[in-house]
């Protein structure tokens, strides 16, 4: 048995987590589909009997990420939610587990759990809306540079789906996208996370006020992001990138939610010991 | 020391922004310099004799270049070209009197393309007065122009390829004649050869030849002489007074048949 990390105690961890939380991930896998469907109705209906240009493979992309993000870091304020109350913070910090597990058990739910669900979700509400919207949608007569008349109507899986038609020619660049979503995905929600557990008192309002002091900060350093080795477009394109940009970009990119996370593991453990 | 580790938090957040915000600044730091070393390395201007006929030729009609902008200047005896773009070549080469001039793609990584138009600047072309016959095989938007109204006593064009489209602006020309070497029909929506005759252009004698494509007329002021060899396949767009001025002859040889 380790102090730090014992594979049953984690076990036992997961199964109190999941007897006390599974209604409420239940309400909120079911609100989330809810209001997937309602757009999709609406949607469907203001493009019906043409285009149906939201349900082609990048118009499910960007419903997919748009959900993804607003879901995602909503589900990651919602995990430490028992710490606003006294009584039941007590409770969840008292559990036998160590701060690692504990810590563990956020990040799985949070960053592969809920991005599992959420994918698995979407695509079976959107199997039978896009094979309708390919059934019925005209062939395109008039878009210029097209490389063929009829829309690209695969249903999207991340990581698993080839590029689209106007990626294909760099499918390399489709899956760095997804990967740097990722990674960025993981970033908010352990900064959500992490702010939760710092503040004790009304975290949900100074998440919110410190992420926009943070936000306006960032904005007024003037300094942008760059993507490096996870874009390519720009004046950087007809120039490849020297091998120092490229570890520089993929050091800032994998390392952002890793001290993300790694901050939130301490403020974890301020709470307990506070 | 459990509350010295435990305090490591708000640290490791303040570790964590300046990790942010200092890559960023490196990466944009190193961008830039190399962007600048690349754009010293790149001849921006260059200058060739002229000769009286120039042809104006991409490598890769399929890719889209920067529009050319091609003026005649008064004072210049040589073919300035004023090139910006990373991605674009531009060499000459002098062949029986005529110099070529060709744009050539810099080779990128495969499957790295630009988007149309992105982060593309205008090519500007200063040509001599001495320029009589200009011939275009750039699949792209021209525009040319003169910087004073000095006359030029003889100005032939021609377009080879039927992917270029020729703007005329702020010119005095005395005999203007107009060729096209595309005899592909217009089909759906693809480009074809096109001129576009536009205002402050001062034209004694107006000739096209043009066996398909498309030629618009919008100045105010009529040519004296115009004379029109169109096949039944070119679209033309004038004013009541040049229509009414334009002779119509045969269609030139080349023209499709029905």
């Amino acid at each position: 048995m380790n102090n730090y990390f014992d594979i049953t105690r984690f076990g036992r961890l997961c199964l109190a987590q999941w007897a006390e939380n599974w209604r409420e991930y239940a309400w909120f896998a079911a609100v989330g589909a809810m209001i997937n469907l309602i757009f999709i109705l609406i949607i469907f209906s203001s493009e019906a009997p043409n285009s149906f240009h939201s349900f082609n493979f990048e118009g499910q992309i960007a419903w997919y990420l748009t959900g993804l993000f607003a879901s995602g870091l909503i589900f990651a304020g919602r995990h430490f939610r028992h710490l606003t109350q006294p009584g039941a913070a007590l409770i969840t910090l008292m559990r036998p587990a160590s701060h690692l597990e504990k810590w563990l058990l956020a990040f799985l739910a949070m960053g592969v759990l809920f991005p599992l669900v959420y994918t698995l979700v979407i695509a079976l509400m959107n199997f039978p809306m896009v094979t309708m919207a390919k059934h019925w949608s005209t062939p395109r007569v008039d878009c210029v540079g097209c490389t063929s008349a009829v829309a690209d109507f695969r249903v999207f899986i991340p990581f698993l789906s080839q590029s689209s038609e106007s990626t294909r020619a760099n499918p390399d660049h489709f899956i760095r996208s997804q990967v740097f979503t990722l990674l960025i995905l993981w970033s908010g929600q352990g900064l959500i996370a992490s702010a939760t557990l710092y503040f004790r008192r009304s975290p949900i309002l100074r998440t919110t006020l410190a992420l926009f002091v943070l936000f306006v900060l960032i904005l007024w350093s003037g300094i942008s992001p760059h993507r490096g080795v996870f874009w390519s477009s720009g004046s950087m394109e007809v120039l490849a990138l020297r091998p120092l940009e490229s570890l520089l970009s993929l050091a800032l990119w994998t390392g952002l939610p890793v001290l993300i996370w790694l901050t939130a593991f301490f403020h974890l453990k301020e709470r307990e010991v506070a | 020391m459990t509350r010295n580790i435990a305090k490591a938090g708000p640290w490791l957040f303040a570790l964590t922004l300046l990790w942010f915000l200092g890559g960023n600044y490196l990466i944009d730091l190193l961008e830039k310099n190399h962007l600048a070393q690349a754009h010293r390395l790149h001849p921006a201007l260059q200058k060739w004799d002229a000769t009286a006929h120039i042809v104006l030729q991409s490598d890769d009609p399929s890719r889209q270049l920067p529009n050319l902008k091609l003026r005649f200047m008064a004072g210049t005896t040589q073919v300035v070209v004023h090139n910006t773009n990373l991605h674009v070549n531009v060499a000459s080469t002098m062949h029986n009197g005529i110099r070529q001039i060709k744009f050539s793609h810099v080779k990128r990584k495969p499957g790295l393309e630009l988007a149309p138009r992105e982060g593309l600047h205008d090519i500007g072309i200063d040509l001599p007065l001495s320029v009589q016959t200009l011939d275009f095989l750039t699949a792209n938007p021209v525009t040319l122009s003169a910087d004073s109204l000095n006359p030029l006593p003889e100005l032939n064009l021609t377009l080879q390829d039927c992917q270029t489209s020729l703007e005329l602006i702020h010119l005095q020309v005395h005999q203007l004649t107009l060729s096209s070497n595309c005899t592909q029909d217009k089909t759906s929506r693809e480009q074809f050869a096109e001129f576009n005759l536009g205002a402050e252009l001062k034209i004694d004698e107006l000739i096209a030849n043009l066996p398909t494509g498309k030629l618009s007329y919008g100045n105010s002021e009529t040519p004296a002489t115009i004379r029109l060899n169109l096949s039944d396949r070119v679209v033309l767009q004038a004013n009541s007074q040049f229509l009414r001025s334009a002779h119509f002859g045969k269609p030139p040889a080349n023209s499709l048949q029905p």
